[in-house]
Parts: structure tokens; sequence; C-alpha cells
């Protein structure tokens, strides 16, 4: 008797190096639910991870897996993509992985509506490293790079995705693991960019540091009720949502891919040659 | 044909069938004849947002199979270091053309052999080559190609903007006379495929994505299967494969042309667009009585020692003239300090040495004298 | 999605709340008496920890519907006090626990039917 998925995780790899109460582990299961009831065939997909945390998951799924560079997934990505259209790419990444140093690299693919699937996990702080800051870290929090807390802004990566001319762009958290396997299961089913972007708990750095809740299910508890729809933030003032995470699908839309544009390219020179 | 030209025909004329550039003076005609040429031979361009995508593309189209290629200048190629890292580590085959060019000016330079070399992070061989007309960009180009599927490694093809940027008459043998070189695929089925272990050659068989063989890349230190394995021996055990595949073929690698170094007592060596005056100052001063020679190295890394050691073996003095502050002549100084007087002769003008000037050194260091 | 407070059950393949039929699946033919939470379940499920993965989060012992699983006191493998089936004959088969744990320590397979 074992887990269904664990049909899906490369042999003799875990139990894995998440901590106790990783939303890393939660996402993993997610995205494995997902590809079993699409009965997608692994052999033709790729999972590209860059570094930290949630960058590790590719490696212990039974499928071709990249662990890349810093925050160039995306660029991975991009060179499968065109020279490979028939297989399938999910990009598993971080707040900073795909936000900071993948910053660029996230913005063109999104504009250039690459076909592939991006689960970026939110947990608000450079996890594997120790716990710096990060551009989704809330104000005012500490970390180790922000011991007074944390000065800037953070960003909405799913505004800034949606800008860039994302196709589907969605927001859930693993305390949402339901929703979340829908999400995905959109995601990939779906041509062009999509992007899902999961608020992930971090019980050992983000939890214990910034928010002083160590046990992991209160992390996923706080989690839980920050969340408001999507149609209930619609509704909301600012006050009421300050503090929010907004969960829901946000854009989901049918534009030529960046493969479309290609083909038609070819096919406009193969017709003059 | 412009020099940068013939890079792209050399490199589809190996296969290449992808590329992804940054524009940037002096590799830009590569970017803009390969986006004419690409869809026409049944590849693909694309213009990445930076040279960090460019790197990071290729490898990944290499891992989907297709020959890839990028290019870019010197201070482009900065930016690459980590993707080549990448790269070696993960023995991925691939092409980088790097167009020397003085810090942010478009002047010549050949300051970038020593980054060619050393610029990645790790212990790692590299495989650079140094064409010297436009027909070498050609030629080298091609064989680069041939010698990353050969080592499963990327190979850095240096130019400069001298012969980048210049138009010569160059020879495209048809394609039954160009013998391509392709990786080597699996031959056993995914479960029993070992995705790292080298062969007689120390080279592993390579996969694709896609095609079932499930496998994992990983630049953290991995076992043969490519699972992630944080044990000294077996970091040790890769990396020593990996330099050994390049390091042990160092004298089957090496590419030069000699001439008139038997009975030579001065020898030059130079490469790139440097050699294109020292051969005529060689010859002249041979007119002239001089005993010199001149070994041109088509490829400077891995070092072509048993190359420099026969064409030096009567020399008493080797002349080394570099368009830089002078960086491979410690090289040959390694190689053949203990034999001959190694001479650096830098030149760090964004311009290469005339004949004249290299004549004036020959004439200097030779046991000849003009009688009048 | 709200548990009703007392169900009927009427036979094998419907469930009948207040002379009203709202389920002819009989995998969803769940029944719960909220006080003593005791189900009155058509299935069994047998339900397993895995001692080598198990570390302890407890989320399968917080999201589980019915109650089935504690926290117990043996270190497993990785040195977590992990968490323990107790209850598996409440085990409904929603299969929360699978969905939330994040080790893939947890199984759920059914056994057989019992009637109530």
């Amino acid at each position: 008797m074992e887990h269904p998925n664990l049909k899906y995780v490369r042999g003799g790899e875990l139990p894995h190096m998440f901590c106790q109460g990783c939303g890393c582990g939660q996402i993993m299961n997610a995205l494995l639910f997902a590809i079993d009831q699409l009965r997608l065939d692994t052999r033709k997909m790729v999972a590209i991870g860059g570094v930290g945390c949630s960058s590790r998951i590719p490696a212990y799924l039974d499928m071709y897996a990249i662990h890349g560079i810093h925050g160039r997934t995306l660029a991975y990505a991009t060179g499968i993509k065109l020279a490979k259209p028939e297989v399938k790419v999910v990009v598993l990444t971080g707040d900073g992985d795909c936000g900071s140093i993948g910053g660029n690299h996230l913005i063109h693919a999104a504009r250039r509506n690459l076909d592939v699937t991006v689960i970026m996990v939110n947990n608000g702080v450079y996890a594997m490293t120790g716990g710096q800051v990060a551009p989704t870290t809330a104000r005012g929090l500490y970390t180790t790079t922000s011991p007074r807390g944390n000065v800037e802004r953070p960003f909405d990566i799913c505004k800034l995705v949606e800008t860039a001319g994302a196709t589907y762009v969605a927001r859930w958290t693993t305390a949402h693991p339901g929703a979340l396997i829908q999400a995905i299961k959109q995601a990939l089913s779906h041509r062009g960019f999509a992007f899902i972007e999961v608020v992930s708990q971090c019980p050992t750095i983000h939890g214990r540091h910034s928010l002083g809740i160590a046990d992991p299910v209160e992390n996923i508890e706080y989690l839980r009720k920050k969340s408001i729809t999507r149609d209930q933030a619609a509704k909301a003032s600012a006050e009421e949502l300050n503090g929010k995470i907004v969960v829901g699908k946000f854009v989901e839309k049918r534009l030529p891919t960046l493969e479309d544009c290609y083909r038609e390219l070819e096919a406009k020179v193969a017709a003059t040659c | 044909m412009l020099g940068n030209h013939a890079i792209v025909e050399g490199a589809i004329a190996a296969g290449c069938r992808f590329f992804a550039g940054y524009p940037i003076t002096p590799a830009n005609e590569i970017c803009e004849h390969m986006a004419q040429r690409m869809p026409e031979v049944g590849g693909r361009f694309i213009q990445m947002e930076d040279e960090l995508g460019s790197i990071y593309a290729i490898c990944g189209a290499s891992l989907a199979g297709k020959k890839a290629m990028t290019a870019t200048a010197s201070a482009g190629y900065n930016y690459m270091q980590e993707g080549i890292e990448y790269a070696v580590a993960d023995e991925i085959p691939i092409v980088i053309v790097d167009v020397m060019r003085q810090r942010g000016e478009n002047f010549p330079t050949q300051s970038d052999v020593m980054q060619a070399r050393y610029g990645a992070a790790g212990d790692h061989e590299m495989i650079v080559l140094t064409p010297s007309s436009v027909q070498e960009l050609f030629d080298l180009t091609f064989e680069a190609f041939n010698l990353a599927e050969r080592f499963r490694n990327p190979v850095i093809v240096l130019s400069e903007a001298t012969i980048s940027l210049m138009r010569e008459g160059i020879r495209i043998p048809p394609p039954d006379q160009l013998e391509v070189v392709n990786r080597k695929k699996p031959i056993v089925p995914p479960k029993e495929f070992m995705a790292f272990r080298g062969e007689e050659d120390l080279v592993p068989r390579m996969s694709e994505i896609g095609d079932g063989y499930q496998v994992l890349y990983t630049h953290n230190p991995h076992d043969e299967r490519g699972r992630i394995a944080w044990t000294p021996r077996m970091y040790e055990e890769l990396y020593n494969r990996i330099e050994k595949k390049i390091a042990g073929k160092a004298d089957e690698i090496a590419m030069y042309d000699a001439e008139s170094t038997e009975d030579a007592e001065v020898v030059v060596i130079a490469y790139g667009s440097e050699a294109r005056g020292c051969i005529e100052a060689v010859r002249t001063a041979r007119g002239m009585g001089v005993k010199a020679g001149m070994l041109k190295l088509k490829n400077i890394w891995p070092v072509p020692a048993k190359a420099m050691q026969d064409s030096t073996r009567k020399a008493k003095k080797v002349l080394v003239p570099e368009m830089n502050t002078g960086r491979y002549v410690h090289v040959v100084k390694e190689v053949l300090g203990c034999s001959a007087e190694v001479i650096s002769v830098p030149k760090n003008q964004g311009r290469i040495h005339s004949p004249e000037e290299i004549l004036s050194e020959i004439r200097r260091h030779s046991s000849w004298s003009i009688r009048i | 999605m709200k548990m009703a407070a007392k169900t009927k059950f009427v036979s094998e393949n419907t469930l009948d709340q207040e002379g009203i039929t709202i389920s002819s699946d009989p995998a969803v033919a769940i029944a719960v008496d909220r006080e003593k939470r005791t189900p009155r379940i058509q299935k069994r499920f047998k339900v397993e920890i895995d001692e080598r993965l198990c570390k302890g989060c407890c989320f399968c012992i917080r999201f589980c519907p019915m109650g089935v699983f504690v926290r117990s006191d043996t270190l497993g493998d990785l040195g977590y006090k992990m968490a323990k089936v107790e209850f598996p004959e409440n085990c409904s088969g929603c299969r929360a626990c699978l969905l939330y744990c994040p080790d893939l320590a947890v199984a759920v397979e059914e056994e057989g039917e019992k009637k109530n």
C-alpha cells in the first residue's frame, strides 16, 4: 500500500529533503495528482527547476528534469520548446528564482506566450539560503537581510505576468489543494503561457523568523485565514484587503503561442523558397 | 563572404539548427544572418532578452537534441560563464562564438584567451579554436560542432573584430565532402541507461528530452545515473572524468600549421589574426637567409604541447606576438621555457602587428645580421 | 461542503435526506453523527502511514474530517514525532490526507463493505 503518486517519483529518492510541513511537498503532490488525472505521458514531459527549495521538486519526478542555474528556468524552457515543441514543459520555481534573478526571462516568456506551465512557489523568503528578503516579502517583516524590517514594497507577480502578456494566471495556496489541482490541470491543458502562483507556508524559515509561527499546522491555517477569493476581493474595501491573499483564476484567454508564430513564419519561408 | 557570415555557413554545414543570441557589435551580423538562414534550413532562430537567456536557451535546445550555437563579443561572453559551467558539468554540446573586442570599444583584441579557458567556475577543460581568416572561420566553426558532439563539451570559437568584419573569398565544400560528427545515442533501454557513465573515450552516450530516458540534469555533483550525490568521492570521479576526456586527447585535438620549423632557430608562435602578419614576416626572413619558422595555432586550448615541442626542436628563441599585454605567452613559457627562450611580443593598440614589426623582432632575436 | 446533521440511510444506492434523494452514488453515501463522530458508512478503508517518510507535520490530523489520525510519541526514521492511524474505522475515503500530505507518507485503500 502506498500513496498513489509514488509511481511518479524517481525510485529511491524519497524521503525528500523538504522540511517538516513544507509546501513544496504538497505542491509536488498536487502536480502529480494533476498529471495523473489528465493521464499525461511523462515520457514526453520535462520539469525544469532553478535553484531554491521549490526548484528541487523536478529532481524527485520520474521524468526528464533539469536542475538548472538560478533564475534561468524560462531560458531553458524557451530553448527546449523551440527545439522540440511536442514536449510538455513544466517549470517549478520560487519567488526569488522567478521574480528576482529570473525576472527578465519571466516577462519575456510571458510576452512571447511561450507554451509552458510555470508553478511559482511563493514562500516570501529565500529559504534555501537561510531566509533572506525576497521580492514578495511583505513590508515590515524580519528577514536575515532586513533585520529591522523590510522597507521595500513587495511584487504582485500575478499582476506582473498578466501585464507582460500571460494567457493563464491564477493564484492559490497550499491550503487549497483541491483548487490547486484543478488549476494545475487547467494550466497543463492550456496552450500558452500558464502561470500559477502558489503561496506556501515555510514553517522552518519564514514562519519561525518572520511570522513568529513555528508549527506547520498553524502556518497553513494562517494562509487559509488570510485567503480571500477574487470575487470577494472585488467587493471588499482596501482596508479589508490589506494583508490578504487574493486567490482564484485571474486570466484565461487564448492567443497565438510562440510556436504558432514560428510555424506561420516557417510556412511563409517554405512558400517562397 | 563576410567573416561573420562564414561562421553561420560553417555552423549550418555542421548541422546547427538552433541559434539564440543577443545583439552586440561586432557579432551582430552572425545573429542577423542566422535570422535569415535558420528558417531556410529548417532550424530556429530567436533573439533572446539578454546573453544569459541565450546561453541557457542553447543548453535547453541541445538537451532536446538540436545542435545549438550562440555568438557574442567579449562583454557578452562575460555573462555566459555560468552557462558554460553548467554545460561542462552536464556535458552538453554547445558552440559559442566570441568575437573579441576591447572593453566598451570595437577595437580588435586577443585579450579573452584566458577567459575563454578559465572564465567558467569550477575545474574544467575547454576547447578553444582560433581562426585567422574567413576561410578558417568557416572551417573551424564546422570543426567546433564536431568537437562539441564528440566530447560533449562547450567549444569556443575565438574570432576577432578583424576577421569577423572582413570579406575574403572562401570555398565551401559540397556536403558529401564534409564529415559531420553526431553525439552518441543510447543503445540500452531506459532502466539500464547510465546517463553519465563514460565509455572508452570517457564520453557518455547522450539521450534527448522526450525520448523516455528520464535523465536528471543537475550541476550539483551527481552519480552515473545523474542523481545528486554529495559525496567527495563522487565529486572527484565526475570532474576528473570530465577533464580527462579532453585533456587526455590534447594532442589529437591539436590543429595547427607549421611552416619551416624543422631547422628554425627563431620560431614565431601566433594565433588568430596575428598569424597573418607573422607568416609573411617569416617567409620574408627566410628569403633573407634567416632560419625563421612559424607555428600557427588553430586551437589554443587544450594546449597543443606536442605540436609546440616538435616545431621548436632547433629553436633558441620563440616569439609570441599577441594583440594584448601578453597572455598566451605564459602558456608557451610553461611548455617550452626549459628548452628555448620564450619572448613576449605584445601590442595593445587594437591592431595587429604588421609584417615589418614582426620581421624586425625576428631580426633582433636571430643570429643573422645585415651586411651592407 | 456542509455535512448533514442527521441523515437517514435508505438503501445501498440512495441517501435520503428528509425525504429527498440527494445522491445515487454509493461513494457519496456518507452519513455522520456529529456528536459521536461515528460514521455510518458503506465502505471500509485501510489507512497506513509510512514511518520512513512521515515528518510529523500533522496536516492529516488537522484536515481529516473523520478524526482518523492522532499524534504519536513514536519517533519515525527521520526523527520526528509522527502521526499515526488511530481510528481507521472512521475513514470515509475522502482522501483529504492524500491531498494534504507533503511527504506522500499516507496510503488509503478500500477494504470492503460493512453495514451499520
